[in-house]
């Protein structure tokens, strides 16, 4: 299985962190593992960078963290923030427009909102 | 024995990646790989493959050092700010012992004048108090040089910092500790004056300090340096 290239990924990995952790307060494997899950493995990381983009998101306050024993297990759990909620709403709207520009052009639209 | 990333925790301090981001990072990706062995072996691999598999599935050694090298908001300080180091190490330690001084210097008078009954009387001092202050100038003078230097150590140590200002700072302490001389006489009759002195100079008594400061303050930065970051060199 091909990891997803870096250059199409950039702002993609807070997007989908910050979604995901909006659901539930999640840790790094839980994480990574759901992003395979629910995108049917189409974007595949090595699972280890996400956290620098957790830690990024958290010293920006976009997250907090707290750790958690579950089953025996002590891992380190993030949560958005009130800011990390702004930030996702941003993120979704930059991504929305991106996406419909995208789609305009490969439909051959001669139209396109600027981004 | 090294564990799975102590060499990436290296290149992350080299890379200048503050001390306190590389060792969250590596108590993550443990945490992490810990979940993917148990993932693994629970597929059915024998222990040594699903290690193999884990730490596959978790990145490259390349990988996992961009991602947290190419961030410049986990920098430490002094890579942050080159000219820091200079402040850090060259300046404060010689202002931090000329404080303690000052302080010490004013606590002393304040104290004997407090215990005058008045302003030309021999002043009624407990009698612990000569050797508390003696003890007190013996500590700045002979130890705070070297816990200073020690300080210094550390945290470039930490930050795995190139050695050039590290080791001036600690020469300076070094000259400094030496060279500065604190002394006090008490009062001992009605209407005489203590005395402080303060004073800087380097020979005889001084220079053997000098020595010993060096020896004490830079021999384990040295040690210290040749072990864990030259050790670290001969593994890769």
């Amino acid at each position: 299985m091909q990891e997803t290239k870096a250059s199409f990924m950039n702002g993609v990995p807070e997007l989908l962190l910050l979604r995901l952790i909006q659901e539930r307060e999640m840790y790094g494997y839980e994480l990574v593992q759901a992003i395979c899950d629910q995108t049917q493995t189409t974007i595949t990381l090595g699972e280890g960078v996400v956290y620098p983009v957790l830690h990024a998101l958290e010293r920006e306050g976009a997250l907090s963290s707290r750790r958690k024993t579950v089953n025996g297990r002590s891992r380190i759990y993030y949560s958005v923030t009130e800011t990390g909620s702004l930030r996702l709403a941003d993120l979704v709207t930059a991504w929305n427009r991106l996406t419909t520009a995208i789609s305009g052009i490969l439909k051959g639209q001669s139209h396109v909102e600027a981004i | 024995m090294l564990k799975p990333f102590d060499r990436l925790g290296e290149r992350l301090l080299t890379a200048g990646i503050a001390p306190r981001h590389v060792r969250r990072y590596l108590t993550e990706l443990n945490e992490h790989l810990d979940d993917l062995r148990t993932e693994e072996k629970g597929a059915g691999h024998d222990p040594e493959i699903a290690n193999a598999r884990a730490l596959a599935r978790l990145g490259t050694a390349d990988d996992l050092a961009a991602a947290m090298a190419g961030r410049p908001e986990f920098r430490s300080w002094a890579a942050r700010e080159p000219w820091a180091a200079l402040v850090i190490f060259v300046i404060v330690p010689p202002l931090t012992l000329t404080l303690f001084f000052a302080m010490t210097v004013i606590s002393v008078v304040l104290f004997v004048q407090s215990h005058r009954a008045s302003p030309f009387a021999q002043p009624d001092l407990p009698g612990w108090f000569g050797l508390l202050s003696a003890t007190m100038f013996r500590f700045e003078s002979l130890v705070l040089p070297v816990l200073l230097g020690w300080g210094i150590a550390i945290v470039a140590i930490r930050q795995r910092l190139p050695s050039f200002w590290p080791i001036i700072g600690l020469a300076v302490i070094a000259v400094f500790g030496a060279a500065s001389q604190l002394s006090i006489t008490l009062p001992t009759a009605p209407a005489a004056h203590g005395e402080i002195s303060f004073g800087m100079y380097l020979h005889g008594a001084e220079i053997y300090r000098l020595f010993l400061n060096l020896i004490l303050i830079t021999a384990p930065y040295l040690v210290w340096r040749h072990f864990i970051i030259g050790g670290q060199s001969r593994q890769s």
